[in-house]
């Protein structure tokens, strides 16, 4: 039930707005204009580093969670949250259907930035082979889209429970995203921002599992 | 004027912005005293500190948009706060201009401590005082009254705000990268009548928009909004 909820919320929202042929563009655009940049800086000798590509998905996925936790305020006042706990849903549901439906709405261009940016790297700077640039693309959406999923848990969370501490999760994704770009020391650079993240699936889980569910909301 | 104290003890009473607010305003005035290094590496060349004063004072304003606290506006706007103050008969024009006077206060006091510590170092006097007087209020006047106008006039003031902070990326992204491209690639680097013309065009630019947004609004477009998904 929790699926067929989200996905019908993430479509509703997807095609309620905005001409399809409009998203299709947008979604061309999405592929193409990555590899297109990350070639021309190559050709005018200023090449990107792969920390940099990484810093901006790690920010861009907390953008996007900012913007889920909005959402979730805006539901939260208007009384959605309370109407579906009378359904018989829990919290918990609440946030993964909440999650989930974000992760639909986003993984499509999601998955499509994320495979131009690093075939555009690949094209210009790494030197793999074919075998291991698939295993890299597939690790590296994975990874995107279970980091999205966590990020979106807490932001739900902080949207339904404090929503005036939002600031605080944007804050939370520019120092260590910035840690990660700036450290010098490989242990700080992985280790900070895990850090970070798993601290967030703890916190999630303690208030997902933890608190009743008309406390919680 | 009750409305805009009510606004500043809003904003104020909340914890994680003032927080947020010490952490900007002390990062800003480090970027500000940093521009003196940047400014020793470029062989003396005042126009980096004329860009930091007119061009990108600018970007760290856009930047507190992330830190301001609008979930409260969204409440506001999703219990109907706004329209039992409406329904007292107070006046919608002013209940805008004090909401945005509360928000401009936030998003000017950091860039200004920004120029302050520009000013303290290189002693542009006047075109500090200039920016400080003009050019950065009608800056953020223009992006608050904008914010302001559109989180009301939205049916969704969560997307209103994505969209604002994606213009607000990108604009930080090119006055950032913009004149380290513009050097590498041309060896250009940008004078102080070219920062002049671009902040009196962008300062132009964001009063004109936010004054039609302005213009634009009204009780029944207000009404209009309050349909949302």
């Amino acid at each position: 039930m929790i699926k067929g909820i989200s996905l019908y919320l993430a479509e509703k929202e997807r095609y309620g707005r905005g001409a399809k042929g409009f998203r299709m563009l947008k979604n061309i655009m999405q592929f193409i204009i990555p590899i297109f940049m990350l070639i021309l800086l190559e050709k005018i000798n200023l090449s990107i580093s792969l920390d940099l590509i990484l810093f901006y998905l790690y920010i861009n996925t907390y953008m996007q969670a900012n913007v889920l936790a909005l959402r979730a305020v805006s539901r939260k006042q208007a009384g959605i949250y309370e109407n579906l706990l009378c359904t018989g849903l829990s919290f918990k549901d609440i946030v993964l259907i909440e999650s989930i439906s974000q992760l639909r709405r986003e993984v499509f261009q999601l998955i499509l930035s994320n495979c131009s940016i690093i075939t555009g790297y690949y094209l210009i700077n790494l030197d793999l082979g074919l075998q291991s640039f698939i295993i890299f693309i597939l690790l590296a959406n994975l990874l995107l889209i279970l980091l999205h999923f966590i990020i979106s848990n807490m932001a739900v969370i902080i949207g339904i429970v404090r929503n005036n501490r939002i600031p605080l999760l944007m804050l939370a994704g520019w120092i260590s995203g910035l840690v990660f770009f700036l450290a010098r020391n490989l242990l700080v650079k992985i280790f900070f921002p895990l850090a970070i993240i798993i601290f967030m699936l703890i916190f999630t889980l303690f208030i997902m599992y933890g608190k009743r569910d008309f406390e919680a909301v | 004027m009750a409305i805009l104290m009510k606004e500043l003890k809003v904003i104020y009473r909340n914890k994680t912005f003032i927080l947020l607010k010490i952490l900007f305003s002390l990062l800003y005035c480090a970027i500000g005293y940093g521009t003196k290094a940047l400014y020793e590496q470029t062989g003396y060349d005042l126009n980096i500190a004329y860009y930091f004063i007119f061009v990108y004072s600018m970007s760290l304003a856009l930047m507190m948009l992330y830190v301001y606290p609008i979930s409260k506006d969204i409440t506001e706007r999703m219990n109907g706060g706004l329209e039992n103050i409406l329904a007292t008969g107070y006046p919608l024009k002013r209940l805008i201009l004090y909401k945005t006077l509360g928000l401009f206060l936030s998003l000017y006091i950091p860039a200004a401590l920004m120029v302050i510590v520009i000013i303290a170092w290189s002693r542009l006097y006047l075109a500090g005082f200039l920016s400080l007087l003009v050019y950065l209020p009608l800056i953020n006047g223009g992006i608050a009254l904008n914010y302001i106008c559109s989180t009301m006039l939205s049916v969704n003031p969560a997307v209103a705000m994505s969209k604002l902070s994606f213009y607000a990326i990108a604009v930080i992204l090119v006055l950032t990268y913009g004149p380290v491209l513009g050097y590498r690639i041309g060896g250009y680097s940008i004078d102080m009548a070219v920062s002049i013309t671009l902040a009196v065009l962008l300062s132009f630019a964001i009063v004109l928009a936010a004054y039609r947004k302005f213009r634009k609004i009204g009780i029944e477009e207000l009404i209009g909004g309050v349909v949302y998904l």
